[in-house]
């Protein structure tokens, strides 16, 4: 391995929305940004025919993936902040519009 | 902005109005510590909440697989007694059930789905909970350094980005199981009333015209019998 302790990568905490926490390479993070940039266009356009429907789904879908597949998922006892949250893969595409708008975060005062 | 930047500043803007509300370090962790057991005693009484509707839709699907069944056979006896009419209106019937059945699949799904959601979260939290009382006591045993006070921020930090995420999950699975209640409860109504589905409790009309038919048959074999043994 060429890889030596200088140019080791960084690692990112990505959390998914109500399935837990992931520690990923920092080089992941260029997948999972152009993944989001393609679901923020769909939440902007705000269309809801079937065929947007269908490709935010997709591409939630391959934004879990990623996280899931090439992160390691992190011990439920460790308390760690994310760097970055992405939503989780039954999100719909109205509950994501209002994410996104900064609505439908429930009341801080309810939980925490 | 991307989206996952606006989830976590949404998140982060949340967590500091619960850090900046508390002058004195200790008092926060004590605070926090508080919320915690609320939020896991909340969750545990979700899971049971969605359990109980998940049994409830389970207990809807036998009862009409036990109507298809039953309108099965009323079709096979209504064509042995050529009737087609009869075997035509059970056999609707019984695909008005079957579609019925694959809603409740669904629904039966989704519910299951937020349980599993739930009951992770239940564990995840749990497990961040005993963890951050035994940090709580370290760090409270030399809080006064400047250290500590950046560990407890990163604690509650953590921890509350869990809650707030717990919290949101929480919302959702309510709702679903608000609605799914109501529709358990349409669905119940419509059983009780007769008009979908149960011909179960009461003769209906079916199996009176098969009776009528078998009767009819009945009276016609005996008569003929009878035309026999006259002459």
């Amino acid at each position: 391995m060429s890889n030596n302790i200088n140019n080791k990568e960084k690692k990112i905490v990505v959390r998914i929305l109500g399935y837990g926490q992931y520690i990923v390479d920092d080089n992941v993070m260029h997948e999972i940004n152009t993944v989001d940039n393609k679901i923020v266009k769909l939440l902007e356009s705000g269309e809801n025919d079937d065929s947007v429907r269908a490709e935010f789904e997709r591409h939630l879908k391959v934004l879990n993936i990623i996280v899931e597949e090439k992160g390691n998922a992190i011990e439920s006892k460790e308390i760690l902040q994310s760097d970055v949250v992405i939503p989780g893969q039954d999100i719909t595409l109205e509950e994501a519009r209002k994410l996104f708008k900064g609505e439908g975060i429930v009341k801080d005062s309810d939980y925490l | 902005m991307s989206f996952s930047n606006r989830l976590v500043n949404l998140i982060k803007q949340k967590v500091n109005k619960v850090i900046d509300s508390h002058e004195d370090p200790n008092e926060a962790l004590d605070y926090s510590a508080v919320k915690q057991a609320q939020l896991i005693q909340r969750l545990r009484r979700d899971i049971v909440e969605v359990v109980a509707s998940k049994k409830r839709l389970e207990m809807q699907k036998s009862r009409i697989m036990e109507n298809i069944n039953k309108l099965g056979e009323q079709a096979k006896s209504a064509v042995k007694a050529g009737r087609d009419d009869l075997a035509r209106l059970a056999l609707e019937r019984k695909n008005a059930n079957l579609n019925q059945i694959k809603e409740l699949d669904t629904q039966i799904m989704t519910i299951q789905n937020e349980q599993n959601k739930l009951e992770n979260a239940e564990k995840r939290l749990s497990a961040k909970v005993e963890e951050f009382k035994s940090r709580k006591e370290i760090i409270k045993a030399k809080y006064s350094s400047a250290e500590a006070q950046v560990r407890i921020k990163e604690s509650i930090t953590g921890i509350s980005e869990e809650m707030s995420d717990i919290g949101m999950s929480i919302s959702r699975a309510e709702e679903k199981t608000e609605a799914m209640q109501s529709k358990a409860m349409a669905i119940d109504e419509m059983i009780d009333s007769g008009s979908l589905m149960d011909y179960t409790n009461n003769k209906d009309q079916i199996e009176v015209e098969l009776e009528k038919t078998e009767i009819k048959n009945q009276v016609e074999d005996e008569l003929a019998q009878l035309k026999s043994s006259v002459t």
